[in-house]
């Protein structure tokens, strides 16, 4: 069954469609609001359940939840969404242009890597340095676009303890990396 | 050349363990009331600790998914609240012992009751303690031993642990209109079966009690906003600085480091101190205060009784631990039961069969492990919190 876009509609178990899809909608919604691509949330939609299809295979419950799962596979479906939509590069993060944690870090000589590897092992040490509100933080803002409004009804803080927050946390990842042999 | 952006560098088994520890922290923050004095709890323990022990042994249970649910107000006393004395009398000041020998209890109490009814009244407050009566079962004996160990060597009549204080006065009041029973002869009775009472014990000789051995009166003077501006954050926020000099980070950069989620609160609970919504302990009798509690109310008079003393309950008690693991990492131990309602540890029973059969074993396990060391053994082992406050406020 086509929708009247032409964008073939999947037909999913309702049960799924019925625990999953305000998640995934949420998920979609905050990374195409950010990107100011409001009107394209339901065909985006649509692309995340066929990536679910293609890829429900590789789940495996030992490594995260099927929520977890549903979630990595929304988010970078969204993202790539966007970027294949873009005309130009849009900050998914707005609140600062130097955004390290929004903007990609160039390898090569003077940055510090040269290896993805090796980026990809640092990176996940720092993640380890993190307390766990830390991470909830980081999750909740750089995985899943979290507004700080959001973030502060979630976590039960005020909306500038949010702010103050993911200020420190941005400053002690940025640390890490810097100790790491960063260049940010 | 390439361009890496840091969150697309994380693998996905580690998005998904943060996703879904995300899930289960915002699951369990909807189901949770937190009340700022639980959680102050942990800023001034933040104050008391890097004042006393040190940076890294701030106590963050608010990281765990456990569901913090709200142990109801510090006190649950109104300002008219009798309490319970001893009788002054001409055969020297009497008291209600919380166990009697059993001899003692037949022979010189209620044998000697001429009125049917009071008598009825005393043995429905005092149980035998017998741990060789039949139709006890197993886990009933041992409970019993447990509680009242003198019952292995001599039985005795033990007083009901709920029994308010009118009913307290009025049994006094019967032992005294009834007996001949003397304070010595009482004292001596104590003696034989090696029970000290509180009344006696002079370990409580200056502690001011409430309504019972579990309630106690505080003498406080609170925080004022200015006060705790000076003596709890500015120096928790040198203390940070101190810690973490060894990154060689200059010294505007510190500031934005020092972040941790007890300095968040502490500054979230400094603006509830100066809107006069948090009450938090500066002096308590006399003395400065390195306990960890807070009020959050705007009308303190409401936990003060008539003498303008602040009513302090021990219990409901909520022990844990914490401590860092190998990786570093820091880890909390909670120890007061869930099912998922209110936490309880209500009672001093409760606290020993915890303090017995989870808290001593795990933390025997810790320390032949080396995570933790014999002071934080001694602490996390307390053998009774009503000592732990009285040594902290009345010694």
């Amino acid at each position: 069954m086509d929708n009247m876009n032409g964008t073939p509609e999947i037909n999913v178990n309702n049960s799924f469609y019925d625990k999953y899809n305000p998640q995934i909608r949420a998920i979609v919604a905050r990374i195409l609001n950010n990107a100011n691509q409001t009107g394209d949330i339901d065909d985006c939609v649509n692309t995340v359940y066929l990536e679910l299809m293609e890829n429900l295979q590789q789940y495996n419950e030992t490594r995260g939840s099927m929520a977890a799962f549903v979630t990595i596979i929304a988010r970078s479906t969204a993202l790539d969404y966007c970027r294949s939509n873009m005309r130009k590069p849009v900050e998914l993060i707005g609140d600062d242009k130097i955004d390290f944690l929004s903007n990609p870090i160039e390898s090569g000589s003077g940055s510090g890597f040269e290896d993805k590897v090796e980026f990809e092992m640092l990176v996940e040490s720092i993640l380890k340095k993190l307390n766990k509100e830390e991470r909830v933080l980081f999750t909740m803002k750089h995985i899943l676009f979290y507004s700080p409004e959001e973030i502060a009804k979630a976590m039960k803080i005020r909306r500038s303890a949010v702010d103050m927050r993911a200020s420190r946390l941005k400053s002690k990842i940025k640390h890490f990396l810097i100790k790491g042999g960063i260049t940010v | 050349m390439s361009k890496e952006y840091f969150t697309e560098n994380i693998s996905k088994e580690t998005l998904a363990k943060l996703i879904d520890e995300t899930l289960s922290y915002e699951k369990n923050k909807k189901g949770e009331r937190i009340k700022m004095s639980n959680l102050f709890k942990i800023i001034s323990a933040a104050a008391a600790v890097v004042l006393v022990i040190g940076f890294m042994n701030i106590m963050l249970p608010i990281l765990s998914n456990v569901n913090v649910e709200p142990a109801g107000p510090e006190i649950a006393g109104t300002s008219s609240e009798e309490f319970y004395t001893p009788v002054v009398t001409d055969r020297g000041e009497l008291f209600l012992p919380e166990i009697i020998e059993k001899s003692f209890f037949e022979d010189k109490i209620l044998s000697v009751i001429t009125d049917q009814k009071v008598a009825e009244k005393m043995q429905a407050y005092y149980t035998l303690k017998d741990p060789s009566a039949s139709d006890l079962t197993d886990r009933a004996k041992e409970d019993m031993l447990i509680t009242y160990p003198i019952c292995r060597f001599n039985l005795i009549y033990a007083l009901d642990p709920d029994i308010s204080y009118r009913e307290k006065d009025q049994l006094l009041s019967y032992i005294y209109e009834y007996t001949n029973i003397t304070r010595s002869e009482l004292i001596q009775m104590c003696v034989n079966i090696e029970y000290l009472p509180m009344e006696l014990d002079e370990r409580y000789k200056n502690v001011r009690f409430g309504k019972d051995y579990d309630t106690l009166l505080l003498d406080i003077e609170w925080y004022d906003y200015n006060t705790y501006f000076k003596e709890v954050y500015t120096p928790l926020m040198v203390q940070y600085n101190g810690a973490i000099s060894s990154f060689d980070i200059p010294i505007e950069e510190v500031s934005r480091l020092t972040d941790d989620v007890a300095l968040a609160l502490i500054e979230e609970g400094m603006e509830s101190i100066k809107e006069g919504k948090m009450y938090v302990p500066r002096l308590v009798n006399g003395k400065m205060n390195y306990h960890a509690f807070a009020v959050e109310t705007s009308d303190i008079s409401q936990f003060l009784d008539s003498n303008g003393y602040y009513i302090y309950n021990i219990y409901p008690y909520k022990p844990y631990i914490y401590y860092t693991d190998e990786n570093g990492i820091k880890q909390y131990k909670y120890f007061y039961y869930a099912n998922n309602e209110l936490p309880v540890v209500n009672s001093k029973k409760e606290y020993d069969y915890l303090l017995k059969n989870e808290i001593i074993p795990y933390c025997d396990d810790l320390l032949a492990q080396g995570l933790i060391t014999q002071l934080q053994y001694d602490y996390f082992t307390i053998q009774d919190p009503l000592n732990y406050f009285v040594s902290l406020w009345f010694d």
